[in-house]
């Protein structure tokens, strides 16, 4: 058993060229297949901290993945190990097909065509949009897009996936094919989000970032239920829980 | 939004959607050569070649409904070139128009060139919709490259094609937007309110960029589009390029037969 941490987070700091600091010093560990969720308000830095995963941004500080540190040299195999997937599906979807899409990732990691085209089959299949391979994303809709936003990840088969608000602008059906797609898959899954039912649903641990710092790192079940801790973040309990008559002494 | 698509039937199944990308790319070119060079009095020729985009549609079962719709894209370019021809090309005979106190001459050699110039420009914009028509993009964009054109050009290509509805529909939000929030407006603070409006689909377009290109480094791009091996071109293939070749370059020097 490799007792390494997938990922290593170690004050880490990050100040965009406007001077805007958006990352003050952020710490986290997360093991081997642990589903983290990252929770805070809009602006809390939520994006920028997953930029730093793959090393498409490097600030000051140290991101180890399975303990090799990210610098410019290393970079390109990290991003072979942790796969992002950005919040809007047409910026992640960026060919003429969805086949293109998906093969961008293993065209770039120099496999053979053949194994290219495997790739693509399966991690299309994955996702239950075997077919879809010689659409054009511009004529799909939301919820296909962001199953096949994953794909394109997928295909590179990495250890590590990274989810940038995966369940935004869902309707209520894509957004509980998108859960149960995620559930199932077996790896460490790290999602960044402030639709705390997804948190629930899906990751036993979750940290809250604000202001570019992380407040919290914990069990999920007991930050759900804090209703405190939450608004003074800026969060709010899910609907579900406030109905359920936990919180009914709340006036 | 619907948009009305240019590659609409550019997935279909006949015999010519099936084609290499390569040599419907070579025989458009031909053709676009050959109805360029053909002299201005060589009507045969230009119904022959004119015929070829018509019935690569009919075999491709692409409505000619679609061609010609999409063809008249060509009259407002026609329109104006034609008023600066028929009107200021000097010449022998006129034609005299009499509009009350004003005499307008049209002249007639303006009017021929204008006829010469009316077909040349039809026929190379109907073979260019059947291009689109009958070819998937993806596929002319993989024959492109290919035929070694540079790879920043068939990478801008690609990016046009998958962002210009886009950019469109971000437009059109952007204008209702605009329009739900005037209640009345002068031309001038329309214009102003206008270019702001440009403006900020330009910022929204470098983002967009920017976003892009986070995606792209984070699958490893590394200034390389790479593509897949394509199937190599059949026997199909060569046989449909030599047979349009041979009619094209044909209809072309067929005046020389016939002796002119």
């Amino acid at each position: 058993m490799d007792d390494r941490y997938a990922i290593e987070v170690s004050d880490l700091r990050y100040t965009y060229p406007d001077g805007n600091e958006a990352l003050k010093g952020v710490s986290f560990k997360v093991r081997d297949r642990e589903k983290v969720g990252i929770i805070g308000p809009n602006g809390a830095g939520k994006s920028t901290l997953l930029t730093h995963l793959n090393g498409v941004k490097i600030g000051n500080g140290s991101v180890k993945v399975w303990g090799v540190e990210i610098n410019n040299r290393t970079a390109r195999e990290v991003r072979r190990r942790v796969g992002i997937v950005f919040q809007d599906p047409d910026d992640q979807l960026f060919c003429p097909t969805v086949f293109d899409d998906v093969a961008f990732g293993p065209l770039n990691l120099r496999l053979p065509s053949d194994e290219v085209r495997r790739r693509v089959a399966h991690a299309l299949s994955e996702v239950g949009m075997s077919g879809y391979d010689k659409r054009s994303a511009f004529h799909l809709s939301l919820g296909e897009k962001k199953r096949i936003s994953i794909a394109t990840v997928l295909s590179m088969e990495p250890e590590i996936l990274v989810l940038d608000e995966p369940t935004s602008e869902l309707d209520p059906r894509g957004r509980r094919n998108l859960i149960a797609l995620v559930r199932q898959l077996d790896k460490t899954v790290i999602v960044a989000t402030h639709d705390l039912d997804l948190v629930f649903d899906l990751c036993q641990r979750c940290l809250i970032l604000n202001d570019g710092k992380i407040v919290y790192d914990g069990e999920t079940r007991s930050v759900l239920t804090n209703a405190e801790l939450l608004q003074s973040n800026g969060l709010e309990l899910p609907l579900s829980m406030q109905r359920t008559g936990q919180h009914s002494a709340r006036s | 939004m619907r948009h009305d698509f240019i590659d609409k039937y550019s997935r279909g199944a006949s015999f010519v959607h099936q084609l290499d990308a390569r040599v419907k790319l070579v025989v458009v070119a031909l053709l676009v050569v050959a109805v360029a060079t053909t002299p201005g009095d060589g009507l045969i020729e230009f119904a022959l070649l004119g015929i070829v985009p018509i019935a690569v549609c009919v075999a491709a079962r692409v409505p000619l409904s679609h061609l010609f719709r999409k063809s008249l894209i060509v009259v407002p370019f026609l329109t104006v070139l034609g008023l600066f021809l028929v009107f200021s090309h000097r010449g022998n005979a006129t034609y005299e128009l009499r509009l009350g106190i004003v005499t307008v001459r049209l002249w007639r050699e303006g009017l021929v060139l204008l006829g010469e110039v009316a077909a040349k420009t039809w026929i190379t914009v109907l073979a260019m919709i059947t291009f689109m028509a009958v070819t998937a993009f993806d596929m002319t964009l993989r024959g492109l490259q290919r035929m070694r054109c540079p790879g920043i050009i068939v990478a801008l290509l690609a990016f046009m094609y998958r962002y210009i509805f886009l950019l469109v529909d971000e437009g059109e939000r952007m204008t209702v937007a605009r329009e739900s929030r005037t209640v009345s407006m002068n031309a001038w603070r329309s214009l102003v309110s206008l270019s702001h409006l440009v403006g900020a689909l330009f910022m929204r377009t470098f983002e967009r960029g920017e976003r892009i290109y986070s995606a792209m480094l984070s699958r490893g791009f590394t200034g390389e589009i790479m593509t897949v091996d394509v199937s190599r071109p059949a026997r199909a293939d060569a046989i449909a390029l030599v047979v349009s070749a041979i009619y094209v370059v044909g209809v072309r020097y067929l005046g020389q037969f016939y002796g002119r």
